[in-house]
């Protein structure tokens, strides 16, 4: 019997800090192809995608990745990391490396012990997020939209089967996401891509499935046009956040503009015409 | 300044020089790329003991011919490297459940404690380094490198080894 094993899958997985539970008997599956975590902070975004970057353990639950379960011995947890490729959400940068040691730095961690090979390496992926002619520039000299393309470009090292990538979008302007979208789109084509973000732009335009999370649990798993029509009178863009707003939340640092968030209510628009349905 | 007012300060500081270094060498504050360095295959465990081997090799030389100029027995020069070799597993085994920063300041307490109750007691100055002593280091650098050991297997997988 052939058996396909999806890249990662996760049963019943659980984690808690202290009396908080992140995650709650999470079950989902990600095989080839980008797929958007969204919700809102707290939500366990984060959490899922350090365990399935192996950076932290699950307390309860299986989690299998490339086949694999990397709580089992160092040498499966070792080559699940050779084809991860992990952008964490807040990642430090030595302000006195360049952009280029940065990156060859963690191309030693991954394991690049040739010098000719892991040059040429490099170059690739600072190509690929556009910081070639930005390589000997000393990373604290670079704007955060520009720090956050070299971390975008180490992730990318070796063409990972697995990414990881939590919030990569934050810092970069519109155009800076429009080449970002088209580097993941290329990647999704061969590689399982997992992402978090808070801009649904992000999600419409990037990933054929999403996965919303609240509270640690699975409130959502499906096509992204699915969750469009799921959310059909009850997500509205406001102006201010309005009294029959559920949950609402601000897309911008100065934020003129809110989605907001209507459940269980009766599924017409709210009336003010300062508000846009979104869906 | 006479040998035993100088051997106190010299064997309170010195085998505490390597555990800063080591210390100062890694952990989530003092490393921007932990979160990198705990995710890929080289291994959090291997950069550490690297490090460790870099600190070493640059402190230990140069408080070795620091040694050489305290007055005292020729031997005083070498005699610190015991606990000073113990002292930094012991570091690297507490780091692993507490932290570096607490650990450090755990070996610290516990390092000024032997040399200043001894200064204290009326022993010889040079008491914390003598052959008896030597022993005790030993034994508890092997238990340290044991706990490692321990927490390696446990924890390695997860990538929060050390």
């Amino acid at each position: 019997m052939n058996v396909t094993r999806n890249t990662v899958e996760l049963t019943g997985v659980g984690k808690r800090y202290g009396r908080k539970h992140a995650l709650v008997d999470v079950d989902l599956t990600f095989d080839q192809g980008i797929t958007g975590l969204l919700g809102p902070n707290g939500a366990g975004k984060t959490t899922l995608l350090r365990i399935v970057a192996t950076s932290i353990a699950a307390d309860t639950g299986e989690v299998r990745l490339l086949g694999r379960d990397p709580h089992r011995a160092f040498a499966d947890v070792t080559a699940v990391r050779r084809e991860l490729g992990y952008l964490p959400q807040e990642l430090g940068y030595p302000s006195d490396m360049t952009a280029f040691g940065f990156v060859e730095y963690v191309a030693v961690l991954k394991e690049w012990n040739d010098r000719e090979r892991r040059t040429q390496e490099v170059r690739r992926v600072l190509d690929l997020v556009d910081l070639s002619d930005q390589a000997t520039v000393r990373v604290g000299r670079l704007s955060g939209g520009q720090r956050r393309r070299v971390g975008l470009a180490q992730a990318l090292l070796a063409d990972p089967r697995l990414v990881v990538l939590d919030e990569p979008t934050t810092g970069l302007d519109p155009a800076q996401r429009a080449d970002l979208r088209r580097t993941l789109s290329t990647l999704g084509h061969r590689s399982t891509v997992l992402l978090s973000t808070h801009q649904t732009e992000d999600v419409a335009a990037l990933c054929e499935r999403v996965v919303v999370l609240a509270g640690g649990t699975v409130r959502f798993d499906g096509a992204v046009t699915d969750m469009v029509a799921t959310a059909v009178g009850r997500v509205w863009l406001a102006d201010e956040p309005g009294d029959d707003a559920l949950v609402s939340w601000q897309t911008a640092p100065v934020a003129t503009t809110s989605w907001a968030v209507r459940r269980r209510r009766a599924r017409t628009p709210p009336s003010r015409p300062s508000r846009t349905p979104t869906c | 300044m006479s040998g035993g007012t100088a051997l106190a300060p010299f064997l309170l500081i010195a085998p505490l020089a390597p555990v800063l270094g080591v210390a100062a060498a890694y952990g989530p504050r003092q490393d921007p790329l932990e979160a990198l360095v705990a995710t890929a295959p080289y291994g959090r465990t291997r950069l550490i003991l690297l490090r460790t081997l870099a600190v070493l090799v640059s402190v230990l030389p140069v408080t070795a011919l620091l040694g050489l100029a305290v007055p005292g027995p020729p031997w005083l020069a070498a005699a610190w490297l015991g606990p000073a070799l113990s002292l930094v597993p012991v570091l690297l085994a507490l780091a692993g459940f507490v932290g570096p920063r607490a650990a450090a300041t755990i070996v610290l307490l516990g390092w000024s404690s032997v040399v200043v109750a001894s200064t204290r007691g009326g022993l010889d100055p040079a008491w914390p380094v003598e052959a008896g002593q030597q022993g005790v280091y030993l034994a508890l650098a092997v238990a340290a490198c044991a706990v490692i050991a321990i927490r390696l297997r446990i924890d390695r997988q997860r990538g929060v080894a050390l």
